[in-house]
């Protein structure tokens, strides 16, 4: 049975599009076009690109490359330092008169606290939002997967909890100090729920999303050095899981992003602990998103919610006034994701049989653009 | 199926006796060595009766079998056991039933690694034709007749010999 | 899972043997029962049998262990293989070839075996998963995830000297955390039913979900080694014995070392092993290591019989009768 819904066009948070970088893990033009397909019609363009997103000059080259694609609105993210080393800021307020809607250190971590207090403090003075992931790269040292039973077992190294919880605690000690917009990306721990609850109703201005991924697996997952699930962002145990959930339910936790990381297939064919992290989500969201009601508790106007308009607002976005026609009883394999790193890739199926139809059919831009997917 | 009732293999084995009498008479410290699992029952009734003055050994041949590479580890090893040095002795290679004569080879194998003997005589409970090797039997209990499909088998436990066919 | 453990073929016999997991009582019995069938033969005048007379095993150690490769070297021998010692430390992989491709390289020089020891966890099953079907794996020991022929030897010890698992307390001491041996041995003492499986050290070497490990955390060692059976003392590695994990040897074996005084403690009978090599006033006295409870020595003989087990019946699942049994008309592969 067929059941087509016009929603809103959706706005990602989050996405690697891979250019510049070596064009076998996925292009502006391969990525925005997947991109649409999984319903987003604008997307946040992580800065950790070869080279790093630091320059007028790449950012330049990103939106002219990107509005050669004919796909979603790719949205560039200036990397906060340069060459995301965390020892120089970057011309922050040229980067975003150039058009980046926001900062970021993208997955690299931060060691100089001061450094971090000044980018921050410079990002306030331009009201320029930061996206932040909360990590300890030292506390998670050689980590490849959740520091518990599973990690235990197979004898990985482990990225503890803390390695989130503690730069978080940072975050938000200093938002305190020096104002501005905070938004930490990809959450992955219950108690990081937590800590954004609480700092909230102290009244501080912060605001936090989740990868979609991460509503879905667990540390379980990786069982039996299963490289399909390996992810910057660990997955966590099944308590943790449920508190994103939760988080997203009650709306501490704003939006929903992809956390897209298209890779080529060598990037996969190592052992485990050697393996490059990510999953290339865009060529499933679509049936992750139609699934959060039933599978994750989260019920369809925050879903919606946390793909428009959550982060329009966090980004200081308008409404769009783009559309999407969204099926929901088949998939179409119209444009995808160079990345194949999916564990979904092979069937819309979660691992645990769990199906997951639907798929974009068409879309209508505000450009005047329209198009049936298939 | 025809039933050898457990008389009638005694009287098989009491025709063994003699000549193996007139072998210890000889080389009075020839050693018996029965193959598991079925030459193991043999040679241990043929071993209490005889009384020698070597202790009774035991082969597993799982790993001299010439048909690793199309069967595999045979499920059930268990240790061999020769409590005497084979070196320049008799022995008695002792087994249920003799037919294509591979087993007897992969325990002769076995036995040259423990040592060089003097000689090997094969005693055999039945022997029977399909011989695929140019091993016969010095003592022999019964020769059956029967069909290259039928198959022997002795109960070691009941001490009987079934003769069936195959499938 | 949706991921099938590679080391089982559709009947459930090892095609490989990567760690103990899915590996039932009965199968690790067998093993133990068959390695008792090859113990013998290191008795022998001739020290061989035939059994792989023509199969080419290769020890592919990307990581250094001479006496991991030796023991996996003279088992095959015995078992009249002939044997290839690949070091690949210092060669191709470490200049930046990938794993795969020196793989390709290395199916073709036409081998039955790999016996494969690498510093990376899940790397003898990465290897098992993409390798040429013909090939077996043996895990000769990756990174801290396991080590099985090591946790096998050591059951086939403890069980000469004691039988039933199900009446014991074991004990474990030490770098539990960083230990592929430690990994095998609690699966494998797991799987057999052992009583109580106890360990103890210090925090930064003992992942605080132990029971994970099937094992109860034990904080001080006079506790832990009382009316214990069977004590196993690990291996702390030089780098983490300096400040790292332990602030000094000397501190260690203040509290965690096994001197005779603690050994006293235990059951009387109780036997103490190590999977070697020791560090003597590290993690074990001298004169305990040498002491008539030691079976340090016994484990590494054991060694032997039990990679013959495990070498003959792996390479005997790879037989022809099995392979075509296993292929059905019209399944692709």
């Amino acid at each position: 049975m067929s059941n087509t819904l016009t929603l809103p066009g959706f706005t990602d948070l989050y996405a690697r599009m891979r250019e510049p970088g070596p064009s076998r893990r996925g292009t502006l033009a391969s990525e925005s076009r997947a991109a649409l397909a999984a319903g987003f019609t604008r997307v946040c363009a992580a800065p950790d690109t070869n080279p790093a997103t630091d320059s007028t000059a790449t950012v330049e080259l990103v939106q002219h490359h990107a509005d050669a694609s004919n796909g979603a609105k790719v949205l560039p993210m200036a990397a906060l330092t340069v060459g995301l080393q965390g020892e120089r800021l970057t011309e922050l307020a040229t980067l975003k008169h150039l058009g980046c809607v926001a900062a970021s250190q993208a997955d690299e971590s931060f060691a100089d606290t001061r450094l971090l207090y000044d980018a921050m403090a410079y990002a306030a003075s331009f009201d320029f939002p930061l996206i932040m992931r909360a990590r300890d790269a030292r506390l998670g040292i050689n980590g490849c997967a959740h520091e518990g039973p599973v990690a235990t077992r197979l004898g990985l190294h482990g990225i503890p909890s803390a390695a989130e919880t503690i730069p978080l605690a940072r975050l938000l000690e200093l938002l305190r100090e020096t104002g501005g917009r905070l938004h930490v990306t990809r959450l992955s721990t219950a108690r990081a729920v937590d800590m954004i609850a609480e700092a909230r109703n102290a009244g501080l201005a912060v605001t936090a999303d989740v990868g979609i991924s991460h509503l879905y697996f667990t540390e379980g997952d990786i069982d039996g050095f299963d490289a399909r699930f390996a992810s910057a962002v660990p997955f966590r145990s099944s308590a943790d899981r449920d508190a994103l959930r939760r988080g997203v339910r009650d709306g501490i936790i704003d939006a929903i992003c992809s956390d897209h990381a298209p890779l080529d297939t060598d990037a996969s064919l190592a052992p485990f602990p050697q393996v490059e992290p990510g999953l290339s989500v865009f060529d499933r969201f679509i049936g992750l998103w139609l699934a959060l009601p039933e599978y994750c508790g989260i019920p369809s106007n925050r879903a919606l919610d946390a793909v428009s308009a959550a982060p329009e607002n966090i980004l200081g976005l308008s409404p769009t006034n783009d559309t999407i026609e969204v099926t929901t009883d088949s998939i179409s394999d119209a444009w995808l994701s160079h990345g194949r790193n999916s564990p979904l890739a092979t069937a819309a199926v979660l691992p645990d049989g769990t199906p997951l139809p639907g798929c974009v059919r068409g879309y209508r831009l505000e450009d005047g653009r329209r198009q049936n997917l298939w | 199926m025809t039933e050898h009732r457990a008389e009638t293999v005694d009287q098989w084995l009491d025709d063994m006796i003699s000549p193996l009498q007139e072998l210890l008479r000889v080389t009075p410290d020839a050693g018996l060595i029965g193959i598991r699992k079925g030459g193991v029952a043999i040679a241990q009734r043929l071993h209490q009766r005889l009384q020698p003055e070597t202790p009774l050994g035991e082969l597993d041949i799982a790993f001299y079998r010439d048909d690793f590479a199309q069967a595999g580890l045979h499920p059930v090893v268990g240790p061999s056991s020769v409590p005497f040095s084979v070196d320049d002795r008799t022995i008695v290679l002792i087994d249920d039933v003799l037919a294509t004569g591979r087993t007897v080879r992969a325990a002769m194998n076995e036995i040259f690694d423990h040592g060089r003997p003097s000689r090997i005589i094969l005693a055999v409970l039945a022997e029977r034709e399909g011989h695929e090797l140019p091993i016969r039997a010095d003592i022999v209990g019964v020769r059956l007749d029967v069909p290259a499909n039928a198959y022997i088998a002795f109960d070691t436990v009941r001490a009987r010999v079934t003769v069936g066919t195959r499938g | 899972m949706t991921l099938a453990h590679p080391q089982f073929d559709s009947d459930g016999a090892l095609r490989h043997f990567l760690d103990l997991d899915g590996v039932s009582r009965e199968t690790l019995t067998t093993i133990l029962d068959t390695a008792e069938g090859f113990a013998p033969i290191g008795e022998r005048k001739v020290r061989t049998v035939p059994l792989l007379r023509g199969r080419t095993v290769a020890n592919l150690f990307f990581e250094n262990s001479t006496r991991t490769r030796t023991a996996f070297e003279l088992a095959a021998k015995r078992l009249s293989a002939d044997v290839l010692n690949i070091d690949l430390v210092s060669s191709s992989t470490a200049k930046g070839e990938s794993l795969l491709d020196t793989l390709r390289v290395l199916e073709s020089l036409q081998c039955d075996m790999f016996i494969v020891r690498h510093s990376q966890s899940g790397a003898a099953r990465f290897i098992a998963q993409h390798i040429a079907p013909g090939i077996a794996v043996v895990n000769g020991g990756d990174g801290q995830h396991a080590h099985p022929t090591q946790g096998l030897l050591d059951m086939f010890t403890i069980r000469r000297h004691k039988g039933d698992f199900s009446q014991l307390t074991v004990v474990l001491i030490g770098d539990i955390r960083h230990s592929r041996v430690a990994r095998s041995d609690l699966a494998a003492l797991k799987i057999l039913g052992a009583g109580e499986v106890r360990v103890v050290g210090p925090r930064t070497l003992v992942p605080a979900d132990a029971e994970a490990l099937g094992a109860r955390f034990v904080p001080r060692l006079d506790d832990a080694l009382q009316g214990a059976d069977v004590i196993m003392g690990l291996r702390l590695q030089r780098e983490r014995m300096n400040g790292a994990k332990v602030p000094s040897s000397a501190e260690f074996f203040r509290h965690f070392g096994l001197s005779a005084e603690r050994l006293s403690l235990a059951k009387p009978d109780a036997i103490v092993m190590h999977p070697g090599p020791t560090n003597r006033g590290v993690e074990i006295a001298g004169d305990v290591a040498d002491g008539k409870q030691s079976v340090i020595l016994e484990q590494v003989t054991a060694g032997l019989a039990v990679r013959m087990a495990v070498m003959s019946m792996v390479l005997g699942s790879h037989t022809s009768n099995r392979v075509e049994s296993h292929q059905a008309p019209g399944v692709g592969p």
